[in-house]
């Protein structure tokens, strides 16, 4: 966080080009946030862009006090993927790449169904939920953070967290009983 | 593999998002076109309410009339000496 606000003062300070520090440090969370709301992945490219430019046109208005640096850029991200989710139909995540698997193709397919259920399963989260629970499953984003990148309360988080782990364990039970 | 580990792998897999290697390059070409766009922006604005202003529109006229005549006297000093040598 001190590294953030050093490079922040320099880049204020006229020193444009250690913006890129922020850029390079920053990116995957960025990334993974909005890798996990929007499907499309020019236009994930796009948001994740237009994140790191209004950053850079905000910076000045940027507080310290108020926020991590990687919260107040999650924020602005939040927002650009929420605003872009607004005007559309929600479509179908894009499977990201799997690790090189080496294993059973047996169990690589069913590894594979697997996380297809998981992903038609965040799919189905309403808005709210789905961000809160990217930030705070996948990403690792601690609940006092996502309240303030979501503005709501610390309740709010969890009680959202809550029903979408609610929607997971029913959706797990319900393939159980069609497998089963 | 139970459904835990399941899970615990495809959050693995979905935290793991590729990044195009040139990300921090296109964002930072976008910031110098940027400062480009906001620098010509300025002096466009700055032009603009030069021309608005009538006191600044005024001092336009009075340089171009200045300049006229300095060139006319510069071209009547050509005559000058030699109506003077008669």
């Amino acid at each position: 966080m001190d590294d953030d606000l050093a490079t922040i003062q320099q880049v204020l300070g006229g020193d444009v080009n250690r913006f890129r520090e922020l850029v390079e440090r920053h990116q995957g969370i960025v990334f993974g946030l909005v890798a996990n709301l929007i499907a499309d992945r020019h236009e994930r490219d796009d948001i994740a862009q237009e994140t790191f430019w209004a950053a850079y046109l905000g910076l000045r208005s940027y507080d310290a006090q108020k926020a991590k640096f990687s919260t107040w850029l999650l924020t602005i991200a939040r927002n650009r993927c929420i605003n872009v989710l607004r005007r559309r139909q929600p479509t179908t995540l894009e499977r990201l790449p799997a690790e090189a698997d080496h294993t059973d193709p047996a169990e690589s397919l069913l590894r594979e169904e697997s996380a297809a259920r998981f992903d038609r399963f965040l799919d189905a989260l309403p808005r709210d939920q789905r961000s809160v629970f990217v930030l705070s499953e996948i990403q690792g984003v601690s609940y006092q953070e996502i309240a303030q990148i979501e503005d709501v309360p610390v309740g709010t988080v969890k009680s959202r967290i809550s029903r979408a782990k609610e929607k997971l364990r029913s959706l797990l039970s319900q393939t159980a009983e069609e497998i089963g | 593999m139970n459904r835990n580990e399941e899970y615990e792998l495809w959050k693995a897999e979905r935290a793991r998002t590729p990044i195009p290697a040139d990300f921090a390059d296109r964002v930072m070409a976008g910031i110098h076109a940027t400062r480009r766009r906001t620098w010509r922006l300025l002096l466009q604005r700055l032009a603009t309410a030069c021309l608005r202003s009538r006191v600044l529109q005024a001092g336009v006229c009075v340089g171009f009339v200045a300049a006229w005549a300095f060139r006319l006297g510069g071209l009547m000093t050509v005559f000058l000496p030699t109506a003077m040598g008669y």
